[in-house]
């Protein structure tokens, strides 16, 4: 199976990164994520909305993620809510803000989004490490940190 | 119709959420942090935005390309959420500021850079 370039040195990655694992299977899972994040993105239309909730779920997924397969992370995190939230439509919206409202409304607005997002995932974090600690997830195929 | 477009969007969103992932993970053994690679996603899908609204917008450009390059392909490729739970993670107010700013005026200058080219 092929797997992901390792460092060249001695082939174990450094700590706190997750493995890549094999690459076709990965793909796969991140494509999975990122169909139902992008399409779900689409339908909202709002991207105030769905980055706020991609926050959420991705500070959810990552405080519930040891312990899971790493499907977790791969359709989850990477594939849905990669997918499901947009930086550059949020910079786009920061361009239009200017031009429609002069800069120091579109700042505020981007400041306001930045916050919101971060309490967010914050609170999404919190529920998730709550989560973890009531009901640990069964042993079995254990994320490597 | 709206089916064909599901179908334009996902076909976008699939490579673009590769590209990051790929990227992201092989920024990772060459940089210090895995958040600047993020950043540098990020930024790289706001200048390929600038680059491709102009001629979006252009007559005789069929509506779904901007499904499949903007709200398919960037969309994906770009990304929020991986922003807010790293800024969470920064635990020194130096990186944290750098981060926020390098996001802020890194894509603000990186989408105008590539207006410039595209008009």
């Amino acid at each position: 199976m092929s797997r992901m370039p390792l460092p060249k040195s001695d082939g174990a990655p450094p700590p706190g990164r997750p493995l890549p694992g094999p690459l076709l299977s990965s793909l796969l899972l991140v494509a999975l994520g990122a169909i139902a994040g992008s399409l779900l993105r689409w339908l909202v239309d709002d991207l105030a909305v769905v980055n706020g909730l991609g926050a959420f779920a991705l500070g959810w997924l990552s405080a519930t993620a040891a312990g899971r397969p790493r499907a977790w992370l791969l359709v989850g995190g990477v594939g849905f809510c990669g997918s499901l939230t947009s930086f550059s439509g949020w910079i786009l919206e920061l361009h239009t803000h200017i031009q429609g409202s002069g800069w120091w409304v579109a700042l505020a607005w981007w400041f306001l989004e930045l916050l919101g997002g971060l309490c967010l995932a914050a609170l999404g974090m919190g529920l998730g490490r709550w989560m973890q600690r009531r009901w640990p997830p069964q042993t079995g195929n254990r994320l490597r940190h | 119709m709206i089916l064909s477009q599901a179908l334009l969007v996902a076909a976008g969103a699939v490579p673009g959420a590769w590209l990051r992932f790929l990227l992201v993970n092989h920024l990772a053994d060459r940089l210090p942090s895995r958040a600047s690679g993020t950043l540098i996603v990020n930024l790289l899908a706001c200048f390929a935005l600038g680059c491709i609204l102009p001629g979006l917008q252009r007559p005789g450009v069929p509506p779904g390309a901007s499904l499949l390059l903007v709200t398919g392909f960037l969309g994906s490729l770009s990304t929020f959420s991986t922003l807010m739970v790293e800024l969470l993670t920064v635990r020194a107010l130096g990186p944290l500021v750098r981060l926020v700013l390098g996001s802020l005026v890194g894509g603000f200058l990186a989408l105008m850079a590539g207006l410039a080219l595209g008009r």
